[in-house]
């Protein structure tokens, strides 16, 4: 039996490439996903823009895309909210909105809400957040955009000694582990929410953390939490990694992480084989096709020689030959890319290329 | 109306010295500079505290002052000098002439050199390649620039004087023949100022013709580009040059832990709107990587271009930008142009600041009837943090952030400790790659500082937050947080000025066309692009 | 320059690797990955004095290299950075002996049993706790004669492999050793026990670059020649693999050929799973397995992960008819070879192996199987199960070899 076979190899764990390798699994297909990390999803906001889909595809099938993408979050535990039509303005780094087309359903729920009273609320000693510039910020940028919303200023302290500083990402960390630390932060909260109906907080409620435990958090609090962007890594993104990343492997997806992908080989045209840059020799796995989802530097795994796509989201030379027959790109390819990061392209082109590669009846792995 | 003896225009390192030197000498004096300190040459340059090597054979009188100020500054700004030493380089492409010319006219010119042999060189530098011939010792040092200015205007402001940053002159008026005072607007909130005065010294540099022009008088001023590229890390433990005619790309110079290299020299009509070509950057890098083999594969983390203001009087002929003296020039305009009390100090070098500013200053405190010599060649600019303080703070801080409290830090280093030991959250370290405390950007951000700061640009200038590879990205976003939490700014403003930071960051980062630095430019713009164009819609 | 010099111009500032760090995870004051790796690198450059005794409470699990976007080699530059540092004298001295296995080995093992007993009193223990620092509440491993040997030749014309036993399998559990023997020729292999020293990772992990660079040299030494010959290297334990496959952590690269050498042990250098995976794809996997009933939770060692192979154990165990395996995935044990034997890191390492103590009680299996002998000690220690090592359950269910 040869394990080191596959149907489908995707390369890259961003969100074109999560994508890809979910759309390979539905088809009840043996998967692989080949990563170096989280991709770049994780160092932005944690959200998704859309930007002009008409040059990459219609808006019915984004649509089934994103459908499916938010369907795979949902049972993942790391749900995804949006709304194609009309972009939601969400908080920003610097208390500004954005148009946001899709996002992790704790930031999602942060639009502005003139009627609803809110409370930005920060830790002490949190030092790459300030509730009060947050929520001062919120209120005269809400107020330029139309709608009245004031937003109170809360702190809350915790016990727990995070050293300094004291940063989401420690926070979330103990919010995973430590059901002792939850219920203190739950108690700190609960004084400091008092009379709002929403909260909005730093990214920082569990690295891994599904959304059920985060609903039940909301529900023992007794008012509406959402999560705001915070400097990178986003807890969000990373949440929605995570928690993706390990519902694939749970549906049967063999995960190589840590090292990238170094050449691929051809035999009669086709991709068939891959080699993983894994330390002293490399490690080949055997492809029918592959999805090539490494953001900007798809190119230079290619030899440099591409210079766009056909309708089936295959590389092309610059003499206008296919790369090969059963291998397909994702998400951002060349530096002037079709799609950029941060958009909703990505989730597009992952689910199509990985449909497409699923369909790939080639046969090209037999030797 | 505010009224003192001098105004000074300019602030960077001559003007500062100027103003140093006159508070020395009783002369009250204020300083206006229309951006924040070092806008000019001085905060554009690699900072060499020229040994006068590079002088020595074509201009052995300049590199006797470099020689001898080179020696100075290094007494009076011990803290402001990395005493790191230098090497003129041999390399095999090189004229071998030069060499033995070199050898000898920095002997004539009292400039202490010691011949090392090839493998002696790359014994002290292990990065020079194996297309070398040897190297000559020499005592080059990196100066920090802004410390350099900052230790200038603080030790004025000790003894009475004033500066105002952000403050662009914009009227010399004259009377009777003479200057009567100075109008000057705050480029940041509008207001406009008139000083009272009896002498105004131009000490502008690239922008010394546009100043005078406001007194009705011309000072043709030739601005000649140098473009710098930043290193993300330091690849010698020296001073490095090539020891050859002066020619692009041919100085490296460690500054704190990045390097710079350059430079170029090519004709531009003035100091502002500066960029550099993608050939140019290309160019540098590969006459670089001739000195150090590897370093074209460097992660370069901005480019950034300063003006030479060379002086260039009416009777000299028409030469290329290199050739021009680097000897700097007094301009009387009473005697020349009948504007009395107008001074113009124009062309040098920073090494030789203090010797411009000396110059100046004899020649008005003269004027002036104030019979008193020049001692800044001996007092020294400012107290180092003391053993007492650093003990302390090696209680309270990794060692790293002692060491370089050490390096950049004066006597404020016991106000900041202490407020650190009162306060540990202070001790967190916001900007990791050069290892700005929180309680250091608290202080340059208070009022407690006679050098303010206005803008995160400005304290990056004052702490060097933000000079390492995420250009301000990370640890940008907490300096404006501390500054709105210190009340320097309200949200709206804060927000404002980081936006303003990162636009001028990533200018410098953009002109990047090759390696990581794209990468992190990347980073940026996903975290804070949108927002930015957003703000943008606002009409912010 | 070297091209390791270019290395720290990779990082991003992305703070990536904290997010896996499994100290910073625990410890409120662990500076994290990317302040010991590049950031003090860089300032090293600068000549500017970083040490730290934190680098001492980095685990070496390579996790932070594995998430790191720009290929920052993070771990090495924290290795470095151990290297330079000084220790206070007593954890000076207790480290010098833990960077020695080997010898302790060596020393122990002339009279097995009498080590056995003097280590296993509490009074010893609570004496070495006082003098030296190391925790009580461990025990250590038993020590065996060791009289692991190459057997003789299985059958002709069989591919040789050359076995890296490590100091675990050679001094406390030749038997171990043997297995994995017997499980090779059950496959078709021929083996020559390497007349190897220690691996060298506990030489870095406790800063002593002295000795690694030494070990490395006399394991190139001890291996160049049949792996010339064309013999693969096999290494039983995790850590031991993953050192082989970097050509000894890249202690010898100054030495050209030293260094060439060791990047051909390297390239040559399988880990136990890995080889039979490999036989397993070609179709000479031998399977006559007996079926059996056995319920397996395998945790993955960080030196396995770090080999970037794939999990080669998972897939062969589940071939065993009976044998139902769960991979528990939950992050570092806290192990790491000596460090949860410090007294003053035991506190941390109890709680990096928080979470995967806890998915063993949630998985409740009949036994763990893991193949690094570490992660096996710290298991038994944190939970009630009892651990196995694949290559005995493999073994195991050969027809040939079932006992009774």
């Amino acid at each position: 039996m040869e394990s080191n076979r596959y149907d489908v190899v995707v390369v890259g764990a961003g969100l074109a490439g999560l994508t890809a390798a979910a759309a390979a699994v539905q088809q009840n297909l043996k998967a692989a996903l080949v990563a170096t990390g989280p991709g770049s999803f994780v160092l932005g906001p944690g959200w998704l823009t859309t930007a002009d889909i008409a040059r990459a595809g219609s808006a019915q099938e984004l649509k089934e895309a994103i459908a499916f993408f938010c369907e795979k979050s949902l049972f993942a535990g790391c749900s995804l909210e949006g709304d194609l039509s009309t972009a939601r303005p969400l908080p920003t780094l610097l208390g500004d909105f954005q148009r946001v087309a899709l996002a992790p359903s704790s930031l999602w729920k942060a639009e502005p809400r003139p009627d609803t009273s809110s409370a930005v609320i920060g830790v002490r000693g949190l030092s790459s957040f300030d509730e009060n510039f947050m929520a001062a910020r919120l209120s005269e940028c809400s107020h330029a955009l139309g709608f009245s919303c004031a937003y109170a200023a809360r702190q809350i302290s915790l016990s727990r000694n995070f050293g300094v500083p004291v940063t989401t990402l420690r926070i979330a960390t103990y919010f995973d582990r430590d059901p002792e630390f939850r219920a203190e932060l739950m108690d700190a909260l609960r004084s400091a929410a008092q009379g709002f109906a929403r909260v909005l907080l730093p990214g920082m409620l569990g690295l891994h953390s599904s959304d059920h435990q985060i609903a039940q958090f909301e529900h023992d609090l007794g008012c509406s939490i959402c999560e705001v962007p915070t400097l990178p890594p986003s807890v969000p993104g990373l949440r929605v990694f995570h928690r993706l990343e390990s519902y694939l492997g749970k549906l049967g997806i063999e995960l190589f992480r840590g090292y990238p992908v170094q050449s691929f080989e051809f035999h009669r045209d086709a991709c068939t084989e891959l080699r993983i840059a894994s330390p002293g020799h490399s490690m080949l796995l055997r492809a029918e096709s592959v999805v090539l989802a490494t953001g900007r530097n798809s190119a230079e795994l290619l030899g440099n020689d591409c210079v766009r796509l056909d309708e089936q989201m295959r590389p092309l030379t610059s003499s206008g030959a296919l790369v090969a027959p059963n291998l397909f790109i994702a998400g951002s390819f060349l530096s002037n890319a079709e799609t950029s990061r941060g958009d909703t392209l990505e989730i597009l082109t992952g689910y199509r290329a990985g449909n497409l590669a699923a369909s790939t009846r080639g046969n090209y792995a037999a030797r | 109306m505010e009224w003192t003896q001098v105004v000074i225009i300019g602030g960077g390192a001559t003007g500062a010295g100027i103003l140093w030197d006159l508070s020395l000498r009783g002369i009250s004096a204020t300083l206006l500079e229309q951006g924040d300190i070092a806008n000019g040459a001085t905060g554009r340059c690699h900072g060499l505290l020229h040994s006068g090597g590079r002088y020595a054979v074509k201009d052995p009188d300049t590199a006797r002052e470099c020689i001898a100020e080179n020696r100075i500054i290094k007494t009076i700004a011990p803290h402001c000098v990395e005493d790191i030493g230098g090497l003129f380089v041999q390399c095999a492409q090189d004229d071998p002439a030069f060499f033995d010319k070199w050898w000898h006219a920095t002997g004539k010119a009292g400039i202490p050199t010691q011949r090392l042999s090839a493998d002696e060189a790359r014994e002290l530098e292990p990065n020079l390649g194996s297309n070398i011939h040897g190297a000559f010792t020499c005592p080059d040092a990196h100066v920090d620039v802004f410390r350099l200015v900052i230790a200038n205007l603080e030790a004025a402001v000790a003894r009475g004087a004033s500066f105002h940053t952000y403050s662009e002159v914009t009227a010399i008026h004259t009377g009777n023949g003479r200057v009567r005072s100075v109008s000057y607007r705050n480029t940041r909130s509008g207001e406009q100022e008139e000083i009272a005065c009896d002498v105004v010294i131009n000490a502008a540099g690239g922008w010394a013709q546009t100043v005078a022009a406001l007194a009705g008088v011309e000072v043709p001023i030739r601005c000649d580009k140098g473009t710098l590229l930043v290193l993300n890390h330091r690849l010698s433990h020296r001073v490095i040059n090539r020891c050859r005619k002066a020619g692009d790309a041919d100085i490296l110079v460690p500054a704190g832990p990045v390097c710079i290299l350059g430079t170029s020299s090519i004709r531009v009509s003035g100091p502002d709107n500066l960029t550099a070509s993608p050939e140019e950057i290309d160019a540098l890098l590969h006459l670089g990587n001739q000195l150090l083999p590897g370093l074209a594969d460097a992660r370069v983390l901005r480019v950034f271009c300063g003006v030479r203001p060379l002086y260039v009087p009416k009777t000299a002929a028409a030469t290329g930008g290199r050739e021009i003296s680097r000897g700097f020039a007094l301009l009387d305009h009473e005697a020349h142009d009948g504007v009395g009390g107008f001074v113009s100090i124009v062309g040098g070098k920073l090494t030789t600041y203090r010797l411009m500013a000396a110059a100046v200053c004899d020649f008005v405190s003269k004027k002036l009837g104030v019979d008193v010599e020049c001692t800044t060649d001996q007092v020294p600019l400012r107290p180092a943090a003391s053993r007492k303080t650093l003990h302390r703070a090696s209680q309270i801080l990794p060692l790293p952030v002692v060491e370089k409290i050490c390096g950049r830090l004066g006597l404020e280093a016991d106000q900041i400790v202490t407020a650190i030991e009162a306060r540990p959250e202070l001790a967190e370290i916001v900007c990791e790659c050069e290892m700005v405390t929180r309680g250091e950007l608290e202080y340059v951000l208070g009022a407690a500082t006679p050098v303010p700061s206005l803008t995160i640009a400005d304290v990056g200038r004052r702490t060097r937050l933000g000079f390492g590879p995420c250009q301000g990205t990370f640890c940008g976003y907490k300096a404006m947080l501390a500054g709105f939490q210190t009340h320097r700014w309200s949200a709206s403003q804060a927000a404002n000025e980081f936006s303003a930071y990162l636009h001028e960051r990533w200018k410098g980062q953009s002109l990047v066309h090759q390696g990581q630095q794209i990468e992190q430019l990347n980073l940026s713009h996903d975290l804070y692009g949108a927002d930015l164009s957003s703000r943008a819609e606002h009409g912010e | 320059m070297r091209p390791d010099d270019f290395a720290i111009d990779n990082c991003l500032k992305c703070s990536l690797c904290n997010t896996v760090c499994p100290v910073l995870g625990v410890h409120p004051q662990y500076p994290g990955p990317k302040r010991l790796g590049p950031e003090l690198e860089r300032m090293r450059r600068e000549g500017v004095r970083t040490d730290t005794e934190w680098v001492e409470y980095c685990l070496g699990c390579h996790r932070c290299d594995l998430v790191c976007p720009s290929q920052v080699n993070v771990s090495e530059m924290i290795a470095r950075a151990k290297a330079e540092h000084r220790k206070p004298l007593v954890r000076g001295l207790r480290d010098w002996w833990f960077a020695r296995p080997g010898l302790i080995g060596l020393l122990a093992t002339i009279l097995p049993a009498i080590s056995n007993f003097a280590l296993s009193l509490k009074v010893v223990r609570l004496l070495m706790s006082k003098i030296m620092l190391i925790e009580p509440r461990h025990m250590f491993p038993a020590y065996s004669r060791p009289d692991l040997r190459t057997p003789a030749p299985a059958g002709k014309d069989r591919p040789r492999v050359l076995l890296f036993p490590g100091c675990f399998i050679r001094y406390n559990q030749p038997d171990l050793g043997r297995t994995i023997i017997a499980l090779l020729e059950q496959n078709g292999f021929a083996v020559e026990v390497a007349a190897s020293e220690c691996c060298g990772v506990p030489a870095t992990a406790n800063g002593d670059a002295t000795l690694a660079r030494a070990l490395a040299r006399a394991n190139v030494k001890a291996m160049t020649h049949q792996v010339e010959s064309g013999m693969r290297v096999v290494a039983a334990c995790s850590s031991c693999g993953h050192r082989l496959k970097t050509a000894f952590g890249g202690t010898l690269e100054e030495d050209k050929k030293l260094a060439a050498a060791a990047q051909k042990i390297a390239a040559n250098t399988f880990d136990l799973g890995e080889l039979l995976m490999q036989q397993s794809n070609a179709g000479k996997l031998n399977t006559r397995f007996q079926p059996t009933s056995l319920k397996l939770a395998y945790h993955a060692p960080c030196h396995q992960k770090s080999q970037g192979i794939g999990r080669p154990w998972y897939h062969l165990l589940r071939q065993i008819p009976g044998v139902t395996i769960e991979d528990l995935d939950s992050g570092c044990c806290g192990m790491s070879g000596t460090y949860g034997f410090k007294q003053e890191k035991y506190d941390v390492s109890m709680a990096v192996g928080h979470d995967l103590f806890e998915s063993i009680n949630t998985a409740q299996p009949q036994m763990v199987t893991t193949e690094c002998a570490t992660c096996q000690f710290q298991i038994e220690h944190g939970t009630a199960f009892k651990t196995i090592h694949p290559a005995e359950v493999m073994l195991q269910a050969y027809s040939e070899h079932r006992a009774g």
